[in-house]
């Protein structure tokens, strides 16, 4: 599949925590429309720190961002055309999900992002049918997020996302805690995502799921750098290496 | 103080706020199926009602028109009793107590009559108003109650704010609860100064993570376009019983207090 629009784009990007522990260093990463990558690397390596610089959340210490063309700058979101063209677009799935789903039904969670677009309230009412028939949680609705299970938790932020139809998917840590039949289904998700042409960047130490969610690896080191990058294949086979970095 | 003393203490909070948050259940009545805004308003008028009728008979005629309308609520009347009568009502009769011996009046027993008046009429007062707003609570969800108080004229930045903290409640008792479990699990030979040391670094662990997750709560209402002006959808409707209801509850509450001010 050839892919040839970029959607972001990092140069030289490195980020700290109170300007003294570093997170990520010096990262440069091109992502284009359509693509499926999937970011492995142990724990502590960066891994969610990327993905919240993608969507927006957070801002390099260091280089830059760019996303649809633009340089991604705290003021590039008081732009509110570009804030809500770029939240329409693009959507992270947190690893905690108890973050994400702060609204007190299950209803009012799937409606907040439609909500804050600013959609009539008819059209709302029908996305909300449907995206609950096609991730069957139509009967959690009325529940409060605490009385889910991790995996009802997982669907619902996921179905809260997916309600406004991004482009863009970002998926921070999405097997973690879930039984086998969520995961399947996650993952079927995920297939189904991809097939649909849209950009899925999955952050993982799961190494089982990656043929399913990925075409492309990059692997972050314990040096909060990108150590490699290439097909599944080409890196799990390279034991030496996966043990060097600390995945196997 | 023992330090299992301290361990049930913590325990019997815990369940205290889980069985005075938690009400899931609202059984299926005419007042469930009112909307939220309509409960509200109606709940207004009776406290408001209730705070200028000065006469003890139409006082308990009020209070005792709240067990009626939960009974008829099918709520279960021996819990509700329990909630209506559980603290304040008792607190108030300590508060009102002192009014029995100096309110002037004709002494009888060590005491006045016009002193047991202001104090029954106290009590009566705060017994009726906890029962009116413990039907509201009984009979409707309380995130649908939460989300209804803009219509109160609530700025619904402090509703949100509300319904987050109901939110994180529970999540913040599981914590705090595993934090419990998982130290009574570690700990062979309890000791009271020991214990206090533990909840002060409890309070402080719980303080933190609440801050981290404060912070990736704002990020993820951000990544969903969250842009300083909440904005939610207007989804009560007034039907034919709502305006019922509010009607009645104004015509009921005109009519007592104007026997009031007659008698």
């Amino acid at each position: 599949m050839g892919y040839n629009e970029l959607i972001f784009k990092l140069e030289d990007v490195s980020y700290s925590y109170l300007n003294h522990r570093t997170a990520l260093f010096s990262i440069n990463l091109e992502i284009y429309r359509g693509e499926s990558i999937a970011i492995i690397g142990p724990n502590g390596s960066g891994k969610t720190t990327l993905l919240k610089l993608l969507d927006g959340l957070i801002f390099p210490s260091k280089g830059s961002i760019y996303a649809f063309g633009k340089k991604l700058t705290e003021k590039t979101f008081d732009d509110l055309n570009f804030n809500v063209f770029f939240r329409k677009n693009v959507v992270l799935l947190f690893q905690d999900v108890n973050a994400q789903l702060f609204s007190p039904t299950v209803e009012d969670e799937i409606t907040f992002g439609l909500i804050q677009l600013g959609l009539e309230e008819r059209m709302i009412k029908e996305k909300v049918q449907e995206i609950g028939e096609l991730f069957r949680i139509s009967h959690l609705l009325n529940l409060s997020p605490y009385q889910l299970s991790e995996g009802e938790k997982k669907k619902v932020a996921l179905a809260s996302l997916l309600i406004i139809d991004p482009d863009v998917i970002l998926l921070d840590e999405p097997t973690n805690g879930l039984d086998p039949r969520s995961v399947r289904e996650l993952l079927d998700f995920i297939v189904r995502f991809r097939s649909e042409g849209k950009t899925v960047i999955t952050a993982t130490h799961d190494l089982k799921i990656i043929p399913s969610i990925a075409d492309k690896v990059y692997v972050l080191g314990e040096n909060k750098k990108i150590i490699r990058e290439g097909t599944y294949e080409s890196i799990i086979q390279d034991q030496n290496f996966l043990v060097e970095a600390n995945l196997l | 103080m023992r330090s299992d003393t301290l361990d049930k203490t913590l325990k019997e909070i815990a369940s205290f706020l889980k069985e005075a948050i938690i009400m899931e259940y609202v059984p299926d009545s005419f007042f469930s199926r009112l909307n939220e805004p309509t409960k509200l308003i109606s709940l207004l008028i009776f406290l408001v009602s209730i705070s200028f009728i000065r006469n003890l008979y139409l006082l308990a005629i009020l209070y005792g028109f709240s067990m009626l309308i939960a009974y008829l609520s099918r709520i279960d009347l021996a819990l509700f009793l329990r909630r209506v009568w559980f603290f304040i009502p008792i607190f108030t009769l300590v508060v009102a107590i002192p009014s029995l011996f100096i309110v002037p009046g004709k002494l009888e027993f060590g005491f006045t009559i016009e002193g047991i008046i202001v104090m029954l009429r106290l009590v009566l007062r705060v017994t009726a108003s906890i029962s009116y707003v413990n039907l509201v609570l009984f009979t409707t969800r309380w995130t649908k109650l939460l989300s209804s108080l803009r219509y109160v004229g609530v700025p619904s930045i402090f509703v949100s704010i509300i319904c987050m903290s109901y939110r994180y409640i529970f999540l913040f008792l599981e914590i705090a609860e595993n934090l419990f479990l998982a130290k009574r699990m570690r700990t062979l030979k309890p000791d009271v100064r020991g214990e206090r040391v533990w909840i002060g670094r409890t309070v402080g662990i719980l303080a933190l993570k609440t801050q981290q997750l404060s912070k990736e709560v704002y990020q993820g209402m951000v990544s969903r376009g969250f842009n300083k002006n909440i904005m939610f959808i207007n989804s009560a409707k007034f039907c034919f019983s709502d305006i019922l209801t509010i009607l009645c509850s104004i015509v009921l509450n005109t009519v007592i207090l104007y026997l009031d001010r007659r008698f």
